[in-house]
Parts: C-alpha cells; sequence; structure tokens
C-alpha cells in the first residue's frame, strides 16, 4: 500500500479523534490510531511507531484546532 | 516554576491545579482506596482536558498555557501511570465497578501521553519533516 498525503491525513485525524474522544469511547480510538500507526510504521520501515507519531502530532493540534474553529463558527451561526 | 498568582485568571487552569494538590493529598496520606482515586483522577484529567481545549485548542496559547499544562499535564500523567501498576497489582480490584474497563483506564493514561507529546515534543523540525518526507516520496 503506498503511502501518501492521504494516509497522512487519515492518521492526523485518527489520532484527532482518539485525543477529542468521550472516555467511553477511548479505547476503541485508540485500537484504530496504535493500528494504523504500526502498519505504516512498518511499511516506512525507518521509523519506530512512536517516532511516527511524535512526527504528526503537531499537524494533530493544527487539525484539532481548524476543527474547533469551524465548530465555534457553526454554532455561531 | 509559576510566575503568577492563583487569582490571575479565575477560568484558567485554577480547577487542574486545585485537583492536582488534592491528589498529591491523596498520594500522601495513601489511605483512599484504589477504585477511588481511579474515579478521582478519570474526573481531574476531564477536567484538564476541558481547560486545554478551551486555552489550547479553542484558542492560541501562551507562555503561561504551556507551563501550567506541562506541569500538570505531567503529573496528571504520572499519576495515571502510577494507578495503573496498582491495579495490575491488585487484580482483585477491577476498574470496571466504576464503569471503565482496566483497557479503557489504560487507554485513557496512554491517550494524555500523547496529549502531552502533542504540545511538548522535543522532536526537532528536521527530523520531524525527514519522517513525513517518507510518506510524499513513497506515494502514487
Amino acid at each position: 500500500m503506498p503511502l501518501n498525503e492521504k494516509d497522512l491525513r487519515l492518521l492526523v485525524e485518527t489520532c484527532a479523534d482518539m485525543l477529542d474522544a468521550d472516555p467511553d469511547d477511548k479505547e476503541d480510538r485508540m485500537k484504530q490510531f496504535e493500528t494504523l500507526l504500526e502498519k505504516f510504521s512498518e511499511e516506512l520501515k525507518t521509523c519506530s511507531k512512536k517516532r511516527l507519531a511524535e512526527a504528526i502530532l503537531p499537524r494533530v493540534r493544527e487539525f484539532r484546532r481548524a476543527r474547533a474553529m469551524a465548530q465555534a463558527r457553526r454554532r455561531s451561526v | 516554576m509559576f510566575h503568577v498568582d492563583y487569582h490571575a485568571d479565575p477560568t484558567d487552569w485554577i480547577p487542574g491545579k486545585i485537583l492536582m494538590e488534592e491528589m498529591e493529598r491523596e498520594l500522601t496520606q495513601k489511605r483512599t482506596h484504589l477504585l477511588r482515586r481511579v474515579s478521582n483522577w478519570m474526573t481531574a484529567v476531564s477536567i484538564f482536558q476541558r481547560i486545554e481545549h478551551k486555552r489550547m485548542v479553542e484558542n492560541e496559547p501562551s507562555l503561561r498555557d504551556f507551563e501550567f499544562h506541562k506541569a500538570l499535564g505531567t503529573f496528571y500523567h504520572g499519576v495515571g501511570e502510577m494507578l495503573l501498576l496498582e491495579l495490575q497489582e491488585q487484580k482483585s480490584i477491577d476498574p470496571k465497578w466504576i464503569g471503565m474497563s482496566f483497557e479503557g483506564f489504560a487507554a485513557a493514561v496512554r491517550s494524555l501521553g500523547y496529549s502531552l507529546r502533542m504540545w511538548h515534543s522535543d522532536m526537532s523540525e528536521a527530523e520531524r519533516e525527514g519522517i513525513l518526507d517518507a510518506f510524499k516520496r513513497e506515494g502514487p
């Protein structure tokens, strides 16, 4: 499976969903995120799951901010 | 370490700091039942995450926000790791009695760890770009 910008976006969104999930849903979201990390880190060969997570986390931060702002705008309409 | 007082802004990190002090007291006394400490941890982290969302995600965090977030988050993460160890050792105590599986609690602790690395990672920009470049190079 090729690794591309779409896969990266999937990782970022899955991580953001996991971080923003309710406690009841956290375990399932965590499994989804860590399964993806495992899969992509194996395909990249050169990087561990932990390093891949560290690399994408700033993008997750930007994504969460953009999503929170969009939600706030929708609420104010 | 902190360069502001408790009353600087009543809407910010004060609830998280008060809950941290409460947990420190519990840790010192070691009197409280493990399940109650797990439950208190879940409540404290839930409040911490609400403040985080308001101060760090919905708004541009200040230096002070970063300081409080790192200090409180690291404390809660450490306590969570300790509680996980205690739950592993005392198998007769199952967090399902307070509405959460052991795996669910472990996921909550790991999630807090990811959140801390998201805000306070020491990975350099060059290292990060190097890893992400691998995605772009191997794409279609």
